[in-house]
């Protein structure tokens, strides 16, 4: 059976706008179609409309990042009818809900030298927590809880860089222990990169010598109790 | 009625002290059987997790050994101990290793584990066990002139597990209390990375403040020690950084049930101890 959303659209486009603005669109559509079906229909009432498509294509959905081939029913669960979609940064788009990526792909960087080329695809799958986290917004070279959570699947998977990658998040101005958690803030749910960036902590705090005089202070707190 | 420990050694206790007055004098005015847990271990905050798992679990396992042992179940008033006695219970009975690791350990102290003990919430003893009814007759001073920022944080997806949220909203239907809607419910208080960057804390504490006070709350309802330390003990310095005034008002839901059913003595309920004043009565 349709439902009918009312949708709150953001709207920029770097090359002509000055401020971002929010259009207003009331949709019937059946809701076991996916975001990605949405957007399109957006795109049939409005043709300068853009939005991400392909795998990876995300964006935030009443404040949640998603990737969008997502059911729409599961959001109408989660957030209701009424719903605000923007661009997983509204801080890096060029055109509505497409973002440039490009500070993402710059922190796999960090740690391109210890895993495969191939690996790269995973930590693709976790743009969606590298956008989320609003401690990007505040803090500058910010490594993002996509590197957290792609390091400690790739500490397993070579576990003869272990030591060199947890060197790398252990970093104490722009490191893993600077994450603050971000359940909420993903849909459908996030805990399980939740567990593994206390794990990845864990893993840190067992590494010595100390990564850092950061990681050493923790050390201390665990031996007084 | 059941027997209960009132688990109140929170975190940073010279921060939170006006929680822990204010949930001793609730507990006597409701003649709850829930004595001082005198002999626990001081909550840590589940931060401690990402350091040292291990040694977080046998903490907790402590506490709810001995709890356990004297056929009591534990009442937390605040999410953070809350959700580290639950969380610890729930991952040690669901993890047989992990079980046996503990209880070597706390043999050490010449305990044996023990985890037939219940993590209950202040909400949801006040439902299940006082009841709206008799909340309601205790009603004195209703609170719909005012309306409140709900503040959750981002461990209230921990906390969700294992009590339900809707509990605190019945409660506040009680005393007649409307919320404010805003954005930063479920966001972080910041406390979590404190001790790794005290200027991001305060700098993610005071936009959730900002935020509360944009959207005309009367005051800051928090559930989690944690919220009260950045919100209350540190709201000068997150006015610093914001550039601005706040000025805005924090409570506990112990010291909001006092108020309503009452109680007017701001150094019975603690309030003479909080940071920012309360000029609610």
């Amino acid at each position: 059976m349709e439902c009918k959303l009312a949708l709150s659209v953001f709207r920029f486009d770097a090359k002509t706008d000055f401020l971002p603005y929010y259009k207003k669109h009331f949709i019937t559509i059946d809701p076991s179609l996916s975001v990605n079906d949405l957007l399109a229909k957006i795109k049939t009432e409005d043709s300068s409309f853009d939005y991400p498509k392909g795998e990876l294509a995300a964006l935030k959905i009443n404040g949640k990042a998603l990737f969008s081939n997502v059911s729409i029913d599961g959001i109408i669960n989660s957030c209701g009818k009424s719903l605000t979609l923007e661009p997983l940064s509204t801080k890096r788009v060029t055109k509505d809900m497409i973002i440039n990526t490009d500070d993402f792909y710059e922190r796999f960087d960090l740690l391109d030298a210890y895993v495969d080329g191939k690996d790269r695809a995973l930590y693709e799958h976790y743009m969606i927590y590298h956008y989320a986290s609003s401690v990007l917004d505040l803090l500058e070279n910010y490594q993002g809880d996509a590197l957290f959570a792609f390091a400690y699947d790739m500490i397993h998977k070579h576990p003869e860089q272990k030591r060199e990658i947890l060197e790398v998040v252990a970093n104490e101005n722009t490191g893993v222990f600077l994450h603050v958690k971000l359940c909420k803030k993903i849909y459908p749910c996030g805990a399980d990169v939740e567990k593994k960036i206390t794990e990845l902590k864990n893993e840190v705090m067992k590494h010595r010598p100390f990564a850092n005089p950061l990681v050493e202070k923790f050390s201390h707190h665990i031996d007084l109790l | 009625m059941k027997h209960y420990f009132l688990f109140d050694t929170l975190i940073q206790r010279e921060k939170t002290a006006p929680m822990i007055t204010a949930a001793r004098k609730l507990i006597e005015l409701l003649n709850l059987d829930a004595p001082s847990f005198k002999a626990a271990k001081a909550d840590l905050g589940n931060e401690f997790m990402g350091l040292d798992k291990l040694k977080f679990l046998e903490h907790y396992a402590y506490n709810l050994t001995l709890a356990a042992d004297e056929k009591r179940d534990i009442l937390c008033f605040e999410q953070s101990s809350f959700i580290c006695h639950a969380q610890t219970k729930d991952l040690l009975l669901n993890d047989a290793n992990l079980k046996f690791e503990i209880a070597q350990r706390l043999e050490k102290h010449n305990l044996s584990l023990n985890l037939d003990v219940n993590v209950v919430s202040l909400e949801q003893l006040l439902l299940e066990e006082i009841g709206t009814e008799k909340l309601a007759s205790l009603l004195k001073n209703p609170f719909g002139n005012f309306q409140t920022a709900l503040f959750l944080g981002s461990n209230a997806c921990r906390a969700r597990k294992y009590r339900k949220e809707a509990f605190l909203t019945q409660i506040l239907d009680v005393i007649k209390l409307k919320q404010v809607k805003h954005e930063s419910t479920y966001e972080s208080d910041g406390f979590e990375v404190y001790d790794a960057s005290s200027l991001l804390a305060k700098k993610l504490s005071a936009k959730v403040m900002l935020d509360m006070f944009d959207n005309a709350a009367d005051f800051v309802l928090v559930s989690d020690a944690r919220s009260f330390i950045m919100f209350d003990f540190y709201q000068k310095e997150l006015e610093k950084i914001a550039g601005r005034e706040i000025g805005l008002s924090v409570l506990s839901l112990a010291e909001l049930l006092l108020l309503a059913f009452g109680e007017t003595n701001k150094k019975a309920i603690g309030l003479d101890q909080h940071k920012v004043t309360i000029t609610l009565i």
